[in-house]
């Protein structure tokens, strides 16, 4: 899976491709809007992240000339915050997802998974880990082929987690992916804490493993033994 | 005091002081020159009474004005002028009289000579010269008085116009103030400081948002690479000591970045970022909000109730309206104890937040502010009133609280 990450700021454009690079795809990264333009022109992308603000020019343009010469390409847009107009072009153009910065890099790791099932496998949605299987259509979760009951958000934080497994996820990126707006709150009164608690509780009684692993000081990770 | 009645009062002091100076230096000059007149004519009559004696002509007796009396010998009484008072029977009072008395030898008899005139005429004519200055003065101060209200209406007109534009002054308005020439040098010097002045807090003022702005701004990517880069870090699990380490930079990476956000929110809505206003249904606010914030509620065993009654549509920024209900969905929860009700109420325009307390916040004009926050929620960036009050100033909606019945109410009053 070849992806493109269009960013200006080094430091973040390194982030985003170690994280990504570590999930096994190949990436390439351009700094600037010319660049951007050159390797969309010269080479095919499984998907590009697009940082809409570059120094010399519109990410806009590069999406507009991408769609015309390869729609099949996944576009996944990266703005500041409230440039809501950014978004609805964005969306228009026909860009997949949007996120807006500064982001957590597993959120940008689930939304990349989101978006590339979408696209890719459409056949077979269901994601497996272990004898934990979840069936994202119909948001139904079973453990050894039974079903387990779960609340929304612990459902969401089980997809999360399995989504980003052998990463740590730290306790923000949870409360942003689970709350967002309201995290503050959340992380305020300690709800990450008692739903992974509650998730961990139900999937060992229906029968699986506790595959999650408290990172001291920071949050947890989700592994196999 | 105003000015004008000042300058009168100093006017009128110094006018005063001069008009009684010289109707004091005016009696005395017309006192002296009537005394002269008729010490003068005295002399003359005195002159003529001895003319007659020389004339061996019979003396002339018409008291009191002239009278002439006889001595054998040379009488040894007081001579020259003196003034007198006699009784005059056709008034039948004293009158002021001038005398002088002179003692001749005609043919070896002595006359003792005194002529008198009266001074009735000269008090009288004092007197009108007193009224007449009185009457001078007053018709001087009363018509100085009315021409200087008249003429300072007019003259002070250019002042009272810069005032009222002065009072309309707005740091936050780009524009410079319409000030309008007066054509008064004075005024004109005060309408250039003004406009200097003006013009230099408007344009520090836009500065400072400037750098606000740029600065929150700037600060985000730093702040974004602070945070990727650990998220990197901690990937490879490093010793517990320093994940510990690194879970502390992490949290305040966080809260610095959620601080940034804030401020430039707070920036964005005092510069007017947030241009497009649409119809927007703040029930239907609410109750998305609600149903964000319902796990929320649960986890914590509160509840929330809702009243919304009323039309409750404004043209306002969605956006804005979405953080405003959040900001005070988010104080009402923070601030509540669990199993406690928070509740939510609408009506005739008012929105209305209450949660119950036990007693009344202290000094509630200090909500709104900036980093105003309780002490005992360190997790709290005491951003979220101040900008609910920002986001209220846009569209001109009042925002209060009040403790009342054991329940701690904000109230915003949408609609100017």
């Amino acid at each position: 899976m070849k992806m493109l990450i269009v960013e200006d700021e080094a430091g973040i454009r390194e982030s985003i491709s170690d994280y990504l690079r570590r999930e096994g795809y190949v990436c390439e990264e351009a700094a600037d809007y010319r660049t951007a333009d050159e390797k969309v022109e010269l080479y095919a992308y499984d998907l590009i992240i697009l940082d809409i603000t570059l120094p010399d020019g519109n990410g806009l343009d590069v999406l507009r000339n991408l769609k015309k010469r390869s729609p099949e390409t996944g576009v996944l847009i990266v703005s500041a915050k409230n440039a809501l107009d950014d978004k609805i072009t964005g969306l228009d153009l026909g860009a997949d997802d949007y996120l807006t910065k500064p982001f957590h890099l597993p959120e940008l790791n689930a939304r990349v998974k989101a978006l590339l099932r979408r696209r890719i496998s459409q056949g077979n949605p269901t994601i497996v880990f272990e004898e934990i299987e979840i069936d994202p259509m119909n948001n139904v979760i079973q453990v050894n082929g039974s079903p387990v009951e779960l609340s929304k958000k612990e459902y969401d934080l089980l997809f999360y987690f399995i989504i980003n497994k052998n990463r740590v996820l730290t306790k923000a990126a949870i409360a942003e992916h689970l709350w967002g707006d309201y995290m503050d709150l959340a992380d305020n009164f300690d709800l990450v804490y008692s739903h992974v608690k509650n998730l961990r509780k139900k999937i060992v009684q229906g029968g699986g493993q506790d595959y999650i692993r408290t990172v001291y000081g920071m949050g947890y990770k989700f592994t196999g033994h | 005091m105003k000015l004008l009645e000042q300058n009168n009062r100093i006017f009128f002091r110094f006018a005063g002081l001069l008009l009684l100076a010289g109707a004091v230096l005016f009696y005395w000059a017309v006192n002296l020159i009537i005394r002269r007149e008729i010490d003068e004519k005295l002399l003359v009559n005195q002159q003529r009474t001895v003319q007659l004696l020389d004339q061996g002509k019979p003396l002339p007796q018409f008291a009191p004005i002239v009278e002439v009396r006889v001595f054998m010998e040379r009488p040894y009484r007081p001579e020259g002028y003196r003034d007198t008072m006699i009784y005059d029977p056709v008034e039948k009072e004293d009158e002021p009289y001038r005398q002088l008395v002179v003692q001749v030898e005609v043919s070896g008899q002595f006359y003792e000579i005194t002529n008198r005139t009266s001074l009735v005429e000269s008090e009288d004519l004092l007197l009108a010269i007193g009224i007449c200055t009185v009457g001078l003065a007053l018709m001087l101060f009363i018509g100085l008085i009315w021409l200087n209200k008249r003429s300072a209406r007019q003259l002070w007109r250019p002042f009272h116009q810069q005032l009222e534009t002065l009072r309309r002054f707005s740091l936050a308005r780009s524009e410079s103030l319409p000030f309008d020439r007066s054509g008064i040098d004075e005024f004109d010097e005060l309408r250039a400081a003004l406009l200097q002045l003006t013009d230099k807090a408007q344009a520090d003022y836009r500065n400072l948002k400037a750098f606000t702005e740029n600065a929150s701004h700037e600060l985000q990517t730093p702040l974004a690479i602070i945070r990727s880069k650990i998220e990197s870090l901690i990937e490879s699990e490093p010793a517990e000591e320093q994940m510990y380490a690194l879970g502390a930079i992490y949290d305040a990476a966080n809260r610095l970045s959620r601080l940034n956000q804030s401020l430039l929110l707070l920036t964005k809505i005092e510069n007017r970022q947030f241009g497009d206003t649409e119809p927007v249904s703040v029930a239907e606010v609410i109750r998305e909000q609600l149903d964000l914030l319902a796990e929320l509620t649960e986890s914590r065993d509160l509840r929330i109730a809702t009243e919304l009654t009323g039309n409750l549509t404004v043209s306002a920024n969605r956006s804005l309206v979405e953080i405003l209900v959040k900001n005070l969905l988010e104080n009402a929860f923070r601030y509540s104890r669990s199993g406690s009700r928070i509740i939510v109420k609408s009506d005739a325009g008012i929105l209305t937040f209450s949660n119950p307390g036990t007693t009344p916040l202290e000094q509630p004009d200090q909500l709104f502010q900036r980093f105003q926050k309780k002490s005992d929620h360190n997790a709290s960036l005491g951003l979220g009133l101040a900008i609910v009050r920002e986001i209220c100033g846009v569209y001109g909606w009042a925002v209060a609280y009040e403790f009342s019945g054991g329940m701690h109410a904000f109230r915003v009053q949408l609609g100017g």
